[in-house]
């Protein structure tokens, strides 16, 4: 990991930068600086970033994409995490289980974070609309991970694929006259951990998708969701027996 | 009667010590008296969000929940889960207005499974708490908390027994809501066992004879319709899942 100074949110972030009306932008701009940090790809360990007050916001994803597993009781849940979204990896989540819960991260492209420290949360506290804002962001996560929960209690895992391949297209998609591209590069184990199944299932099921022209993998291992699988998205999803509804 | 009426102000702080926890000491008596929020009483047993939409005013934090038990569900491929909020968690069910899942037909909703008061964190109490960070830290923290447990959630529904899943779902409930007793974690939570089947993604049926092997074991005993006892031999048997 490389510290690489400091950034103005504003600029790094178009989303936050359209709140701030035109006569304040250059106050927010020399104010709201965060500390920026690259981290390369591969598996990361966060700790050296952990927020040493009870005031640190928590770090803010600026471009890369991040798998954060979790296991517990021989089952990995992953979930990936994008550029825009705000983490707080240092809050000790289960530490006090009865069983065993433990927290991977790898960075699967590389990325640059931003670390919203005490100062930086006393300076936003000036812009109500900003702070809005990142609350917002963090609820959408959590919005997204309940998706994901309903994702993971879908049976058939090439249904439960293409509902996951469906999010990531809004999430990260690109509208193409073929279909959507998804520039994100997922290996079968990686998909696995995403849909809570084996790679073997993932494999099977992955070529089903393909078999049926649902999904292509493109040359550079990124996806393309094509277009007739979005508009056949509901007839595929209605259950075909009472099995298929919990409850 | 309307089904979201004002229920006078909330002293946040009081309601929610914990909140206050990185406000140095020698302010604490003045934070306290700061930060004060509108509450709302909520009897509806559906909460629509447009029930919430008079009450968005400006950049609001969120409804901080101070007693009440509120389920948010999300049904795709017919397959329903939930996601329970009580005392301590903030939410923003008028959000779910402006989330799009397109191309896929997600239907998001809450239920009220027991009356609830939230104190609403609008932007006058932003404002009223701008000189202490820690304070909107905190409640960032409460939703990354909410990511935290969605993530195990996650990770539970796989597990293949459904004794288990509630068994770690149950822990999950008590770490947050429980109250210690010589014989285990107690909880007083209206779960029916529909509401079960969606905490933990199984079938209704499947989860009626889980609560009796459960039961059998002495493991998870049922009081009555909404009192939970997690033994202290079932969070030892948790140690070897």
């Amino acid at each position: 990991m490389r510290r690489l100074g400091q950034v103005a949110l504003i600029d790094e972030d178009a989303a936050l930068l359209d709140l701030v009306s035109e006569s304040e932008r250059s106050a927010v701009r020399g104010a709201l600086t965060a500390t920026a940090y690259a981290v390369p790809a591969g598996p990361w360990t966060p700790g050296s970033l952990a927020g040493n007050g009870d005031s640190h916001l928590g770090l803010l994803l600026l471009d890369g994409l991040l798998l954060r597993d979790v296991s517990v009781a021989h089952t990995t849940c992953g979930e990936l995490v994008g550029a825009g979204e705000l983490l707080r990896p240092w809050d000790a989540f289960g530490e006090r289980a009865p069983m065993p819960i433990e927290i991977d991260w790898k960075a699967l492209e590389p990325l640059r974070i931003a670390v919203l420290d005490h100062d930086f949360a006393a300076t936003l506290a000036r812009w109500p609309a900003l702070i809005h804002a990142f609350v917002a962001r963090a609820i959408e996560r959590s919005h997204s991970l309940a998706l994901h929960v309903a994702i993971h209690c879908i049976r058939r895992v090439d249904l439960s694929l293409l509902v996951l391949f469906a999010h990531l297209a809004d999430r990260f998609g690109r509208v193409t006259p073929n279909g959507i591209v998804i520039p994100v590069k997922l290996t079968q184990e990686d998909l696995g951990k995403l849909v809570g199944a084996t790679r073997q299932s993932v494999n099977v099921a992955l070529r089903q998708l393909l078999d049926r022209a649902s999904l292509t993998r493109r040359d550079d291992d990124t996806w393309l969701l094509n277009h007739h699988a979005l508009t056949a998205i509901d007839h595929l999803l209605a259950p075909r027996s009472p099995r298929d509804t919990v409850v | 009667m309307a089904w979201v009426e004002s229920g006078g102000p909330v002293q946040v702080l009081d309601l929610d010590p914990s909140l206050a926890q990185g406000v140095p000491a020698a302010e604490h008596d003045q934070a306290r008296q700061r930060a004060v929020a509108r509450g709302l009483d909520i009897y509806a047993t559906h909460l629509r969000p447009v029930d919430l939409s008079a009450t968005r005013s400006g950049a609001t934090l969120g409804f901080l929940v101070a007693d009440g038990l509120l389920l948010r569900r999300v049904t795709v491929a017919s397959r329903t889960t939930g996601e329970l909020f009580g005392p301590g968690d903030v939410v923003r069910p008028n959000d779910d207005d402006l989330v799009t899942y397109a191309p896929l037909t997600i239907a998001v909703d809450w239920l009220v499974l027991k009356p609830a008061r939230v104190a609403v964190l609008d932007e006058g109490f932003l404002r009223r708490v701008a000189r202490w960070p820690s304070v909107v830290a905190a409640v960032v923290q409460r939703i990354a908390d909410r990511g935290g447990r969605l993530a195990l959630r996650a990770a539970v529904a796989h597990l293949s027994r459904a004794d288990t899943r509630l068994l770690l779902m149950f822990w999950l409930l008590a770490n947050r809501w429980g109250t210690v007793t010589t014989d285990g974690v107690r909880l007083e939570l209206p779960l029916t066992h529909e509401v079960l089947a969606m905490l933990v993604g199984n079938q209704r049926p499947t989860i009626t004879l889980a609560l009796h092997k459960l039961a059998e074991q002495g493991l998870l005993i049922r009081h009555s319709s909404a009192d939970w006892l997690l033994t202290s031999k079932a969070v030892h048997t948790l140690g070897h899942v």
